[in-house]
């Protein structure tokens, strides 16, 4: 069997055999038909182009024409920048390519097919989710080491591997959020119309009205709860917190060790997407000065974005189980 | 063991009531034809033994496992080709194929596969290109994989060519002389009649008859209508009586020198013999025996009737 003399053709088998062996095995075959049939979609190679376009482009043009200032300062820029981006484009990438998987396998019929295999519908969800987890997370990958290598002849060894590193990892951790999310969306409904309403509803939610909600929280409490300060703040910084975006950049931060845990949730308050210093960051160093919360250290976003991914997925897989197809 | 046993299976979907407390067995080894109208329930039947839909009451095995219990067992030993199905647009044959034997653990060729269903030129080809009767003959080979202990087909021939669906007769013989149990659904009777041991006729959610391909036949008000062409027309009220006189017949009409006598099938002598012993010469005769259309049509009509009646 195993006579291919090509080392990377011998370890991807290698690894294919021991997965078939392992636990996972009731539904890898789905993980591999998910990342085959995804990887050929339309929606996949024009997102990875925008990925391109967002990512790799920009630093050309500002480290290598005379557009761009200082090397130095232009490196900073885009170490601030990229994490901005990276927040809005993961999640859209995770729905775009998730919201359809379940739906719109049962919308055209294709999902009997899968159920007519010795799957569960479990083993179904599951092999969905990792699927187009890792259908996502190629090209994404793919585009932090390439716009690596663009910086690099310029930043040399100023490059802060464990920055990125970080970006790496709390960006898929980003991507497994959304793919949860939206992919329990998928299980709830029954035509992809719907799922979409539901991720895409539920994103611009956390967009547009949770980080909102956190500050009324604080003036609420404060002003007609007779709250004190401190805790109306620490109750909205952990509010703030449990949005998988908000929980997205302070990890970064912090990890990326730029920042310290207590600078990072300090952060949290900064206006215009990190860079306006607000009043309430004033406040919340005095806060947070002695000591941070335990609620607010560094495990607590990666909870987050954990929770993100397995309870919508829970409770979609509860109304799909039960479901007639 | 029986391949699948329905013991009082209802389905509502909200205020329509698919099913209405439908029994049936299907014996290991057979070709079972699930015959009926479109509409009648027979993809609501297979859907909930897939566990697709869950029955609101009665309950069902299939190979021995619990439906609901169990289905990864089930499906681990049976073939599916699902009603109202779409395949993988942007995967090709090849890759279905051999994500159902990985998925099924069974070490089947994709290549032989796709030779045994007529697609071998088009295996690797993307599914989405291919035309109606190609997809449903690769999702034939689909169920074909692992050589199951049962095939459930929902209107296999839908969508295929007559060669193809000579094909699919083939198939479901090879596969039932290997020792396959064949389920299969179908509203056209020639499909049925041409493979079936044993044929179901449901309509409206029952199941109103279940017999041999034979006994449904005999059973339906059975009757062979033998034409008579008597040699001289007149004065034939003697023999009308006479063939009258018959337990078996059950009706003489006259149209001309002919007469048009509705009885059993063995009664055919009798009659034949009753108008010589009248003195009359027989110039010709034919037989019209009851095709399966009638059949059918002879059941769902007295179900309907029945329920006038009610």
């Amino acid at each position: 069997m195993s006579t291919e003399q090509n080392p990377v053709k011998r370890f991807i088998a290698d690894v294919d055999t021991s997965i078939k062996k392992s636990e996972f095995a009731d539904w890898y075959p789905i993980v591999k038909k998910e990342f085959a049939d995804s990887i050929r979609t339309r929606a996949l190679l024009l997102l990875s182009l925008l990925y391109v376009g967002v990512m790799v482009f920009p630093p050309i043009v500002i480290l290598y024409t005379d557009l761009g200032g200082s090397a130095q300062g232009a490196s900073a820029i885009l170490i601030t920048l990229t994490p901005q981006i990276l927040s809005v484009l993961v999640p859209l990438t995770a729905i775009a390519l998730a919201y359809a998987a379940l739906s719109g396998e049962r919308q055209n019929g294709s999902l009997k097919l899968l159920l007519s295999l010795p799957y569960t519908r479990r083993d179904v969800v599951m092999g969905k989710l990792f699927g187009r987890f890792v259908a996502i997370a190629t090209p994404l990958a793919a585009v932090i080491v390439l716009q690596t290598l663009v910086i690099l002849p310029e930043l040399g060894s100023d490059l802060d591997l464990s920055n990125l590193a970080a970006l790496t990892v709390v960006s898929l951790l980003l991507a497994l959020s959304f793919v949860g999310l939206s992919l329990g969306a998928s299980a709830a409904t029954s035509t992809t119309r719907r799922s979409l309403m539901v991720a895409a509803g539920v994103w611009v939610y956390l967009y547009l009205i949770w980080d909102r909600a956190a500050g009324g929280i604080f003036t609420l409490l404060q002003e007609h709860a007779s709250v004190e300060q401190a805790t109306a703040l620490k109750v909205e910084l952990f509010v703030k917190l449990v949005s998988p975006i908000a929980s997205y950049n302070t990890l970064l931060n912090s990890l990326s060790g730029s920042m310290s845990t207590r600078e990072a949730r300090i952060a949290m308050f900064r206006g215009l997407g990190g860079l306006l210093p607000t009043q309430k960051e004033q406040l919340a160093a005095q806060v947070l000065q002695d000591s941070v919360p335990w609620y607010l250290t560094d495990p607590v976003p990666v909870v987050v974005l954990l929770f993100w991914c397995a309870f919508p997925l829970f409770l979609g897989y509860r109304i799909f189980n039960e479901a007639d197809l | 063991m029986a391949a699948i046993e329905l013991d009082g299976v209802t389905k509502q979907f909200g205020s329509l009531t698919a099913l209405q407390g439908v029994d049936l067995t299907v014996e290991e080894g057979e070709i079972f034809g699930f015959l009926g109208p479109n509409g009648a329930g027979k993809s609501t039947t297979i859907n909930i033994l897939l566990d697709f839909v869950r029955a609101t009451d009665g309950s069902a095995t299939v190979l021995g496992h619990d439906i609901h219990e169990e289905p990864k067992q089930i499906r681990a030993r049976t073939g599916v080709l699902p009603e109202g199905y779409d395949v993988y647009d942007r995967l090709t044959g090849r890759q279905h194929l051999s994500f159902v034997i990985e998925s099924k653990g069974a070490d089947n060729d994709p290549d032989t596969l796709a030779e045994r269903v007529g697609i071998a030129d088009a295996i690797d080809r993307k599914a989405g290109g291919y035309s109606k009767g190609m997809q449903q003959r690769l999702v034939l080979a689909m169920a074909l994989v692992g050589e199951p202990d049962l095939l459930i087909l929902d209107e296999p021939t839908t969508g295929l060519d007559p060669n193809g669906a000579r094909l699919m007769r083939e198939l479901i013989r090879e596969e039932n002389e290997r020792g396959a149990t064949v389920f299969f659904s179908s509203h056209i009777l020639g499909q049925v009649e041409a493979v079936c041991d044993t044929v179901g006729i449901l309509q409206d959610g029952r199941l109103i008859a279940k017999d041999s391909v034979a006994g449904l036949r005999e059973a339906a008000a059975g009757d062979t209508v033998l034409r008579v062409t008597l040699a001289d027309g007149d004065g034939t009220d003697d023999v009308i009586t006479a063939i009258k006189g018959i337990d078996a017949v059950s009706g003489v009409t006259v149209d001309g020198n002919t007469l048009s006598v509705t009885c059993d099938g063995d009664a055919k002598m009798a009659v034949l013999n009753a108008v010589e012993e009248n003195g009359r010469e027989v110039a010709n005769f034919d037989t019209e025996e009851a095709s399966l259309d009638e059949v059918f049509a002879a059941y769902t009509e007295s179900q309907e009737q029945q329920e006038v009646d009610a």
